[in-house]
């Protein structure tokens, strides 16, 4: 073999060697990412939850003949969005 | 939190995407031009012909592995004194980039080594500690995956990044305490090489350096992420 086999040899080990390295580091930004997704979508599972209970609310409100009172909904969701922004 | 999946184009803020931009942009200018200097400027050796070209990157790579496992005692250091998990981060980046520089010095080396000494592999005292170095850094890299408890994994880990360093000064002396046939790049006179190969070997010893920085920069913003994450899990339970 040429010593310029053994130079591209080397050469080419340095590129691969790197490559495979940012590569690594790319998957696992990229499982990182999925994972912050997984946070989202578990926080944003709360507000819809609250939601239903407000929509529900006047209902329940008629079934036991007093006004209709948002103050409580309204503190419950104020509570999700601050346990959001403390994340 | 916002984390992009390309390490070109990692979501830093401020200071830290200049930063980013502006060590990108010098190591791919530095890196070109040592390129050109090893393969072009620098003349060709009389006796080991083109494969002498290989020698430049193979002490870049050499230089940036210590001076990464030199990164992972300060980190180690600090994070015993003052148990913050950003030193273990930058400890652990500064481990798994110097084991990827040492495993291109140790093939390059090999490359080098089977024209020249007629074999891929010698137990010269300069090749054999730097096997060991490698074999150190990678188990302080296996040892972290072993333990769950993110405390104790910090903690021992720190503590084999110090002794870990003990073969650091051993490599780097090994060719002037044992018998060698590895070459002796620095002499009492000064470097035993033409000014253009010297020339080239400093713009290789920039670039790699400036690699190192980069990919320092990358992977300890990752480890920082994914420990925000981690908090983040925890703080909403999912743990």
């Amino acid at each position: 073999m040429g010593d310029l086999w053994y130079l591209a040899l080397a050469y080419g080990v340095i590129w691969v060697v790197l490559l495979v390295y940012l590569y690594s580091i790319a998957r696992r930004q990229e499982s990182l990412r999925q994972e912050v997704r997984a946070i989202e979508e578990a926080l944003e599972g709360e507000p819809k939850a609250e939601e239903e209970a407000e929509e529900a609310e006047p209902f329940l409100a008629l079934v036991r003949g007093k006004g209709v009172s948002r103050e409580g909904s309204t503190r419950a969701r104020s509570a999700g969005q601050g346990r959001r922004d403390s994340c | 939190m916002r984390v992009v999946a390309s390490p070109w184009n990692l979501s830093l803020t401020g200071a830290g995407n200049r930063l980013h931009r502006a060590l990108l942009g010098a190591m791919l200018a530095v890196g070109l031009l040592a390129l050109y200097m090893a393969f072009v400027y620098a003349p060709k050796e009389a006796t080991m012909g083109h494969v002498q070209r290989i020698f430049y990157f193979h002490v870049g790579a050499a230089w940036t592995a210590l001076l990464a496992f030199f990164v992972v005692l300060l980190g180690g250091l600090a994070y015993l004194r003052t148990r913050d998990r950003r030193w273990d981060a930058l400890a652990l980046s500064s481990a798994e980039i110097g084991v990827v520089f040492t495993t291109i010095t140790l093939a390059t080396g090999s490359i080098w080594a089977k024209p020249a000494w007629g074999a891929w592999w010698t137990w010269d005292p300069r090749v054999t500690t730097t096997a060991v170095l490698w074999l150190i850094y990678v188990s302080y890299l296996i040892l972290r995956s072993t333990i769950d408890e993110p405390e104790r994994r910090a903690r021992f880990a720190a503590v084999v990044g110090i002794v870990g360093f003990v073969d650091v000064p051993i490599v780097f002396l090994s060719i002037r305490l044992w018998r060698t046939i590895h070459p002796v790049l620095v002499k009492s006179e000064g470097f035993d090489m033409a000014p253009e190969m010297v020339h080239a070997l400093i713009a290789a010893l920039l670039a790699c350096t400036l690699l190192y920085a980069y990919l320092l920069l990358v992977r300890t913003s990752l480890e920082r992420r994914r420990l925000e994450v981690e908090a983040a899990k925890r703080a909403i339970g999912l743990y």
